[in-house]
């Protein structure tokens, strides 16, 4: 699925290089579920963008099945992340003046395939226990709610890989558990997990564990 | 998914959207109402200043001028034919023939300046762009406020003029010039009496400014207009006059415009504040929009699709009351109205434009910022 070969990326900033990811080199398999771990900016988050063909690297190459992601086109990119890629942040960035089910049904609209979407968001509605919150807007909803609702449109267009940044980072250990259940419940069916954290609770999830350091991916090793 | 984010986003900002609404709205509005005023005003102003009279003399290049203002018998005669000929040069910027002939005559024991005129039109004279004089029949004659009352004449009573009797049909109003002396009579009936068929001393005129350019320009434009069509005549302009219609012109459209051009400016400074804002507000909606598959022709349609339809909106609102307004207002004081103030329809293709670009000019630096915007910062900066 992913091979990725020596993948760099410095930034220049008020006239200083800042290396964020530097000399990586690993492949992942469809349906592997890896964890990203490391300090605070040692580079995860800049990782996973690279992997998820947002972020063109400084250098070195990110192959998705056989293709060099930064060789593509803009706009074969572009669909590369709307058929294959589903993004859960931190922070949710939900759309404040759409409802939750409009939220949830974005990445399908954008796909062109919204008129089915009915059933799929309310099985994942009920999988995430937002059912009853589906007419609601976002900023009428919890935090932990929120980052649901963020999964929930992660996952609704069933795209190959789920490439989450910190995910639990704003909740508390209830709703941490439901997201971590729902990422093991996604893998189960086969779905690529790709999670960068820095929460030892997080870390069990992984059958592969990545440990970044300043930039370097320290090890890369099989639970 | 585009219309509904970019409805649903309009409504959930409604502020924003209100406020560029309005300030398009008025734009349109005030635009609208100074383009068709504008054109009321300036033709009511036109007509005013119309009533200083004629502001040209067209005569033979060898006459000598001070014979014609002084009206002595030194003046050289041509043919009448010099004045019909003209009037057939719709691109002269004369207009508004009239010749005249005249000469000092004594009316018992009185001085006075017997005058024959004939308004000759010119072919693309409209009745609302009459000739300041009006003929004066056959056997009739119109009397210089001065030389009325000295003759102690008024409306209707008869007068005996070099041996033949005229009805006065006009008194007029005192202008305190040498007018005041004149008794106008039909060209014909003066030819006759004075013996002079087919023969005139000038041809009074009124110079046109729909050229637009500086006075010195149009009278240059005027001489070699009047050297091609006349060679052998020359035109001498009342300045003053001249100046003074060129002055009220400018004033009265540069006033307008002037004005609009800083309603233009306030209001692309608003769209642009409001744009620039919105671009900062939602730039996080940005780098979502894009990690779920979209380009930046998406993100940035969605902020141009719904400027362009607010400016549409706002267009035809502000259409409406501009003209409106202008009906309304503009017609209660006009001092000198030809044509009934009403709505142009036919501008409203081109204000809709118009809208349409000043929306699109007020939203360059916003777009500008949102292109230069990196998604991938907005996802990973907190």
């Amino acid at each position: 699925m992913f091979d990725v070969q020596q993948l760099s990326k410095h930034y220049v900033k008020a006239g200083q290089t800042i290396t964020a990811v530097h000399g990586a080199s690993f492949t992942i398999e469809s349906g592997e579920f890896v964890v990203l771990h490391g300090p605070s900016g040692s580079g995860k988050s800049t990782l996973l963008l690279m992997l998820g063909g947002m972020l063109t690297p400084t250098s070195g190459a990110v192959c998705y099945d056989g293709s060099n992601l930064y060789r593509l086109s803009r706009r074969d990119r572009n669909r590369f992340r709307r058929t294959s890629i589903g993004f859960l942040f931190q922070k949710f960035y939900l759309m404040p003046y759409l409802s939750v089910y409009d939220n949830i049904r974005m990445p399908l609209l954008l796909r062109g395939a919204g008129a089915s979407a009915s059933t799929t968001i309310m099985d994942l509605a009920q999988r995430l226990h937002i059912a009853p919150r589906l007419r609601h807007r976002p900023g009428e909803l919890s935090v932990g709610e929120q980052q649901r609702v963020a999964m929930a449109r992660a996952l609704v267009a069933e795209p190959d890989v789920i490439l989450a940044d910190e995910p639990t980072g704003n909740l508390d250990k209830a709703n941490r558990d439901i997201m971590a259940e729902c990422f093991q419940d996604e893998n189960r069916r086969g779905r690529t997990i790709i999670l960068a954290t820095h929460e030892e609770a997080l870390l069990a999830l992984g059958r592969r564990r990545f440990f970044l350091q300043d930039g370097e991916l320290q090890s890369g090793f099989r639970v | 998914m585009f219309w509904r984010i970019l409805a649903h986003q309009a409504r959930y900002r409604w502020g924003v959207t209100t406020l560029v609404f309005l300030a398009i709205t008025s734009l349109v509005t005030l635009y609208v109402y100074l383009l068709n005023t504008s054109q009321f005003t300036n033709r009511s102003m036109q007509l005013i200043m119309k009533r200083l009279g004629h502001n040209m003399l067209i005569l033979p290049e060898d006459a000598n001028p001070l014979d014609v203002y002084l009206c002595t018998e030194q003046q050289k005669d041509f043919s009448d034919e010099v004045t019909r000929r003209l009037a057939q040069h719709t691109e002269l910027f004369s207009r508004y023939y009239v010749s005249v002939l005249q000469k000092p005559i004594s009316l018992n024991g009185l001085d006075g300046l017997l005058t024959g005129i004939e308004p000759v039109k010119r072919a693309d004279e409209s009745s609302e762009k009459g000739n300041m004089v009006a003929p004066v029949a056959p056997g009739q004659v119109r009397l210089g406020a001065a030389v009325a009352a000295r003759l102690d004449v008024s409306q209707g009573d008869l007068l005996p003029v070099l041996g033949q009797t005229f009805r006065v049909a006009q008194v007029l109003e005192p202008e305190g010039t040498q007018d005041d002396f004149r008794v106008y009579l039909d060209l014909a009936d003066c030819q006759r009496l004075l013996n002079a068929p087919g023969r005139i001393n000038a041809i009074w005129a009124f110079e046109c400014l729909h050229h637009g350019g500086p006075l010195a320009e149009i009278e240059a434009i005027q001489a070699r207009q009047l050297a091609a069509v006349a060679p052998g005549f020359r035109h001498i302009s009342q300045m003053p006059i001249a100046r003074g219609r060129y002055l009220a012109r400018q004033t009265t459209s540069k006033t307008l415009y002037h004005l609009l051009g800083m309603v233009l400016v306030v209001t692309v400074l608003i769209i642009t504040i409001t744009g620039m804002q919105e671009v900062a507000e939602r730039r996080r909606e940005v780098g979502i929009l894009i990690a779920m598959g979209t380009g930046f022709p998406y993100v940035v349609g969605l902020y141009l699709v719904k400027l362009l339809a607010l400016a549409v909106a706002a267009s035809l609102a502000g259409f409406a009351l501009g003209s409106e307004l202008a009906v309304d207002v503009t017609s209660q004081f006009l001092v000198t109205q030809t044509q009934p103030v009403t709505i142009f329809w036919g501008h409203l293709p081109r204000v809709m434009a118009q809208a349409c670009l000043v929306a699109l000019l007020g939203m360059l630096l916003p777009v500008i910022q949102l292109l230069r915007m990196d998604p991938n910062a907005t996802l990973v900066e907190e």
